[in-house]
C-alpha cells in the first residue's frame, strides 16, 4: 500500500525528468480520449436492428426531418415547405415562433407563449 | 540535446506556472465550446443524412398562388405512365394543433390494412392489442404525443376535432419504438380514410405524391418531366432535401459561431498582445541564453516546445472534454440551440459521430497560430545582438 501513497509517488516523481512526467500524463490522457472514444463506439451508435427500424418508420411515412421541434409547421418537415408560403409556414420568415429561434421569449412578460395569440 | 532543450521549455513554463495555466484553461474552454458545437451538429446532421436513403426519391406538390394546395389523387396515375417511374402514391398528411400543449402533430395516412404495412407496424411499435379491435379506428403515436396526451388525461383515446366542430374518438393502438423517437416523437399515423375524416379531405385530393424511382440517375429528367406535365407543381427531389438539411444546419452553427467569434475575437487579441511583444523578462531571457552560447536556433526550438506544450495540451484536454459533454452529459444548454424550445421535445441520445475533418479543422484554427504568436516575437528578439535585448 506504501507504493501507491501520494508521498511515495510524489517522492518518485522528483526523481523523473519533468519532460518525462508531462509525457506520461499527456501519454494517459490520450489513452483516456481513446477509451472515450471506444465506450462511445460500442454504447452510444445505434446498432443495425434499430438503425433498420428508423428507416423502416421513414419508409413507412415518408416524411423527411427530425421531430425535434413542434410548436411550429414551418420546422417540421421544413424541407417540404416553399419561400413562398402563407406567412407562419415557411422557413424563410423571421422567427417568431420560440423553437424556431435560438433565445426562448420570456416566460415572465408574457404566460402565453406567441404562438397561443398568432394561431388563434 | 533536443530533449534537454523540452526540458528546459518545461521549467521554463513552470517558471511563469500562473500565466501558462490562465493561458492553457482559456484555450481549453474555446476549443471545447468550438468542437462542442461542431459535434453536435455532425451528429444531428449524420442522424438526418444516414435516415436520408429511406425517402421517397421525389415528392410533388401542387403550388397555386404561391401556396401548397390538396393534389388531385388521379395525376398519380399520369404519373406512373412517365418510363422510370416505380410507384406513384397519393399520399395524407397535416399537422394537427393540440392546444392544451402548444404542439403540433403530424398525422400521417397510410394504408393501415395492408398486410406489409402490418409487418413493419409490428416491428416499430409496441402495439396495445388488448385496446385494438377491429371495428374501432385506431391510431399508432410517437413517445411524445403519447405523453403529451397523458398529461391531458387521454389514456387509451384521443378525440379529434373535425373542421366543422364534431369530434372524432380514435383510440391508442400503439406507441413508436423508441429507437424511432427522434423521427416519430411527434407523429400519429392512422388510415388514410381516418385522417381525410379528421381533416374533411375529399376522396379526389391528397396532400402530395410521393413518387418512388428505381435508377437515381434518372431522377433530374422525371422530376423535369414530372413538372413538364403538371407545370403547378414543385418537385422536391431528394437532392433538394439533403441541400435543405445543410441549409438548416449551416444557418443554425451560424448564428452560433456570429457570437463565437466574439470569444475567438478576445483571445486573438490576447494572442496579438502576445506577439507585438514579449514582457521584458522573457527578452531578458532570450538575452541571456544568448550571450551564454545558445543559438537562434535552440531559442526558437525552446519557445516552440513551450507553445506546442500549452496548445496541444488544451487540444487534446479540450476534446476529451467536449465528446464527454455532447455524448455522455447530452450536451445541456448548447443542444438547446439546436433543437429548439420545443414543447415535445424527443428524449433521444446523440448518437456518437467523430468527424476527423472537423477536428482537424479546429486543430488548424487554434493550435498553429497560437504556435506562431509565441514563436514569431521569439524569433524577432532572437535575432537581435545579445547586449541590446538585454538592454
Amino acid at each position: 500500500m506504501a507504493l501507491l501513497s501520494p508521498f511515495f509517488i510524489w517522492d518518485s516523481m522528483k526523481h523523473y525528468k519533468k519532460s518525462r512526467i508531462y509525457l506520461y500524463s499527456l501519454l494517459s490522457l490520450l489513452l483516456l480520449l481513446g477509451g472515450e472514444i471506444i465506450y462511445l463506439k460500442s454504447n452510444n451508435s445505434y446498432d443495425s436492428e434499430q438503425h433498420k427500424q428508423r428507416l423502416a418508420y421513414l419508409e413507412l411515412v415518408a416524411l423527411p426531418d427530425l421531430a425535434i421541434s413542434s410548436e411550429t409547421r414551418s420546422i417540421r418537415n421544413r424541407s417540404l415547405s416553399d419561400s413562398f408560403s402563407i406567412f407562419n409556414e415557411g422557413p424563410e420568415i423571421r422567427d417568431f415562433f420560440p423553437a424556431s429561434f435560438v433565445y426562448s421569449p420570456s416566460d415572465i412578460l408574457k404566460k402565453q407563449p406567441s404562438r397561443i395569440t398568432i394561431e388563434k | 540535446m533536443k530533449s534537454n532543450l523540452f526540458e528546459f521549455a518545461i521549467h521554463s513554463l513552470l517558471r511563469r506556472g500562473a500565466k501558462n495555466i490562465f493561458i492553457t484553461i482559456i484555450f481549453t474552454l474555446l476549443i471545447f465550446v468550438l468542437s462542442s458545437v461542431f459535434l453536435i451538429t455532425g451528429a444531428l446532421k449524420n442522424e438526418l443524412l444516414g435516415t436520408l436513403e429511406a425517402l421517397p426519391e421525389v415528392i410533388v406538390q401542387k403550388i397555386i398562388a404561391g401556396k401548397q394546395k390538396d393534389i388531385e389523387v388521379q395525376r398519380s396515375d399520369q404519373i406512373l405512365q412517365i418510363p422510370g417511374v416505380e410507384d406513384a402514391i397519393p399520399r395524407v398528411w397535416g399537422y394537427y394543433y393540440f392546444e392544451p400543449q402548444g404542439a403540433n402533430f403530424s398525422i400521417i395516412g397510410i394504408e393501415l390494412y395492408e398486410n406489409q404495412y402490418k409487418q413493419v407496424l409490428s416491428d416499430i411499435a409496441v402495439q396495445f392489442d388488448d385496446k385494438l379491435s377491429s371495428d374501432t379506428p385506431s391510431m399508432i403515436i410517437g413517445s411524445g404525443v403519447y405523453e403529451a396526451l397523458l398529461s391531458s388525461y387521454y389514456e387509451d383515446f384521443f378525440l379529434f376535432v373535425k373542421p366543422d366542430g364534431d369530434s372524432k374518438k380514435v383510440t391508442i393502438g400503439g406507441v413508436f419504438k423508441a429507437s424511432t423517437q427522434l423521427e416519430s416523437s411527434d407523429s400519429i399515423v392512422m388510415s388514410s380514410e381516418l385522417v381525410r375524416e379528421i381533416f374533411d379531405l375529399d376522396e379526389q385530393y391528397a396532400t402530395d405524391i410521393v413518387v418512388k424511382i428505381a435508377n437515381p440517375k434518372e431522377i433530374p429528367t422525371i422530376a423535369l418531366k414530372i413538372n413538364q406535365l403538371y407545370p403547378d407543381t414543385r418537385v422536391v427531389t431528394k437532392d433538394d432535401i439533403r441541400v435543405s438539411y445543410q441549409n438548416i444546419f449551416d444557418y443554425k452553427s451560424g448564428i452560433f459561431l456570429a457570437f463565437f467569434i466574439l470569444a475567438i475575437f478576445t483571445f486573438f487579441i490576447i494572442i496579438y498582445d502576445k506577439a507585438s511583444g514579449l514582457s521584458s523578462e522573457e527578452k531578458k531571457e532570450i538575452g541571456i541564453l544568448k550571450a551564454i552560447g545558445w543559438k537562434i536556433e535552440d531559442i526558437l526550438n525552446v519557445k516552440f516546445y513551450e507553445a506546442l506544450i500549452v496548445s496541444g495540451t488544451a487540444f487534446i484536454v479540450a476534446i476529451a472534454l467536449s465528446i464527454a459533454y455532447v455524448f455522455l452529459l447530452e450536451a445541456p444548454l448548447l443542444k438547446d440551440i439546436f433543437m429548439g424550445y420545443s414543447i415535445l421535445k424527443p428524449d433521444f441520445k446523440l448518437p456518437f459521430t467523430l468527424n476527423i475533418q472537423i477536428l482537424a479543422l479546429i486543430f488548424f484554427i487554434t493550435v498553429p497560430i497560437y504556435i506562431a504568436a509565441t514563436i514569431i516575437p521569439s524569433w524577432r528578439a532572437a535575432t537581435l545582438e545579445a547586449n541590446e535585448v538585454i538592454r
